[in-house]
């Protein structure tokens, strides 16, 4: 038996919960959850008996935001062990930019629990759609804002990339203050390395609610620091390539269009 | 009479595929039996930017985005106050040169040059690069080798005229008075140096899979710190959880 199941109740409060998670928690004892959607908790109590919100337990102003996951990995493996089967349930997909699945897979494994995750819709999905973006044209790169900054990470100028997590760029402590123009500094300084200063980048945050649109800001790189406080935490960079790699296979080339290729490829 | 709040009207237009409807069709209609103030009607119609404020403040009260006053201002230091300057990266190249004098052995010398780094797109496309450093080798020298040279500046104070004890710095006033810059300096080997592969192709000699967060789930400490757990009672059990995410993360190290 399943004693923890680990969703994602998708970006769009309530219409992106799918089927399989919602019938995962009905068969739930408890229901612990990390998202702010206004009618999350209405819609859980419809489904689990207990519905318990660990949000405002887990974050504190200026507090470590690992102290957080901590918080929740405990709460979920104490509800695990004392009533399973349980289901914790966040934002967007489970296993995107939280870490608190990972440490209770851990310290499941150590209790002899079994856990099992399951894909929500995340809010990279909700980008791709609300920007039309194909991954599979010229690829996709993707970096934690913060991460991106501290290895230098280089960016390849012909692959899109995607950085998360630019509203909380430069601090792993939690924040509700509205950023500055020079919390982006350090960030436009990297990405100005690889792209020049006035190409073209989009800030965008995918709706949380059906009578919201979606905020989608397109500005130069180089006015980044301009758009601080408009920049909350649950923005997403998307920075389109600058530059066309050429192909440099000509043979492939020639051969992706040959039937004779193709039965020497294939049974 | 009208009861409901714009939570409530929120939550019923998340929950409610009719409601919803009606909300964006005809918004007048599906305010009524809501008590709703004007600025939250005119939210509710325009849907705008504002709508975000009334989510968040239905769902968590107080933990919407904070403005921060003047007076929640700490006082600004020179770190906070001036922008991070821009980082210099120059391109040290050494050239050998082969002399070939008529009674003895040839000598080696090297050219040495420090010029600006180009940007990335700046850079000229790969084969264009590839096909001048191709024809750099073929002279008889060997190749030449560059590296970068990295200088980092950064604010470690300011020097500001006439300022009044205990006065926050004021940006025009202070950037005119001057900065005190310190400097540190770096040398990389150059990417783009004639390598067999291009830079984008580079990769590690010896294949190493990294994990993103790395427990010690084999660890004596964790080992027993997962016993504990089992051994606690429901009161205990939560503290017990802790440890063992301190033993999972810290191992064996403290021995
Ligand atoms: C802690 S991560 C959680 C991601 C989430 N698990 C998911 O799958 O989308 C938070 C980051 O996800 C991105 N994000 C979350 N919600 C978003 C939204 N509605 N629109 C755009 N990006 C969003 C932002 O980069 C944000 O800083």
């Amino acid at each position: 038996m399943v004693d923890i199941t680990i969703v994602g109740l998708g970006v769009l409060n309530v219409d992106q919960i799918t089927r399989e998670t919602e019938r995962v928690i009905r068969g739930s004892n408890e229901v612990l959850y990390v998202d702010t959607g206004v009618a999350t908790r209405t819609y859980l109590e419809g489904l689990c008996p207990r519905a318990t919100s660990l949000f405002e337990t887990s974050y504190e102003e200026a507090a470590h935001r690992v102290n957080a996951y901590h918080h929740m990995a405990a709460r979920v493996l104490d509800a695990a062990m004392d009533h399973p089967p349980v289901t914790f349930a966040m934002h967007g997909h489970p296993t995107v930019g939280v870490f608190a699945p990972f440490l209770i897979r851990d310290m499941a494994g150590l209790l002899d629990l079994e856990v099992r995750v399951l894909p929500g819709i995340s809010a990279m999905d909700c980008l791709f759609a609300e920007l039309m973006i194909d991954p599979c044209v010229a690829g996709m790169q993707m970096y934690e804002a913060t991460d991106l900054l501290l290895r230098r990470r280089p960016l390849l100028p012909d692959v899109p990339a995607l950085i998360w997590q630019i509203g909380c760029v430069e601090t792993s402590l939690h924040t509700m203050h509205v950023s500055k123009p020079i919390r982006f500094e350090r960030l436009r300084s990297h990405l100005l390395r690889f792209y020049p200063p006035e190409h073209e980048v989009v800030a965008a945050y995918a709706t949380p609610h059906p009578l919201m649109p979606s905020t989608v800001y397109r500005f130069a790189l180089r006015d980044i620091c301009e758009q601080a406080h408009l920049l909350h935490p649950g923005f997403t960079l998307f920075i389109p390539s600058a530059v066309e790699r050429p192909i440099e296979d000509r043979e492939l080339l020639h051969l992706v269009d040959s039937v004779e290729h193709l039965r020497r490829i294939t049974r | 009479m009208a009861h409901g709040t714009a939570t409530d009207f929120l939550v019923r237009a998340a929950l409610d595929d009719a409601f919803r409807e009606l909300a964006l069709t005809d918004p007048q209609r599906a305010f009524e039996g809501y008590d709703l103030s004007d600025e939250e009607r005119d939210i509710l119609c325009s849907r705008d930017g504002r709508l975000l404020g009334l989510l968040g403040a239905a769902v968590a009260k107080a933990k919407t985005p904070i403005e921060q006053t003047a007076e929640d201002d700490p006082p600004e230091t020179a770190e906070s106050h001036f922008p991070s300057l821009p980082e210099v990266n120059l391109l040290l190249r050494l050239d050998p040169r082969v002399t070939h004098a008529p009674d003895s052995a040839p000598s080696v010398g090297y050219a040495a040059s420090l010029s600006p780094w180009p940007g990335e797109h700046e850079r000229k496309p790969p084969d264009e690069e590839g096909r001048e450093q191709a024809a750099e080798q073929s002279n008889d020298a060997p190749p030449g080798v560059s590296w970068i040279i990295r200088i980092t500046p950064t604010v470690v104070d300011s020097v500001t005229d006439a300022l009044p004890c205990g006065s926050r710095l004021n940006k025009a006033s202070s950037v005119t008075a001057g900065l005190k810059v310190a400097y540190h300096a770096s040398i990389h080997p150059n990417p783009s140096q004639t390598s067999e592969e291009p830079p984008s192709a580079e990769r590690p000699t010896a294949a190493s899979a990294t994990s993103p967060w790395i427990h010690h789930v084999e660890s004596a400490a964790a080992k027993a710190a997962a016993q504990a757990v089992r051994a606690s009672d429901a009161d205990g059990r939560y503290d017990k959880l802790l440890d063992l995410i301190d033993a999972l993360q810290t191992g064996d190290e403290r021995g």
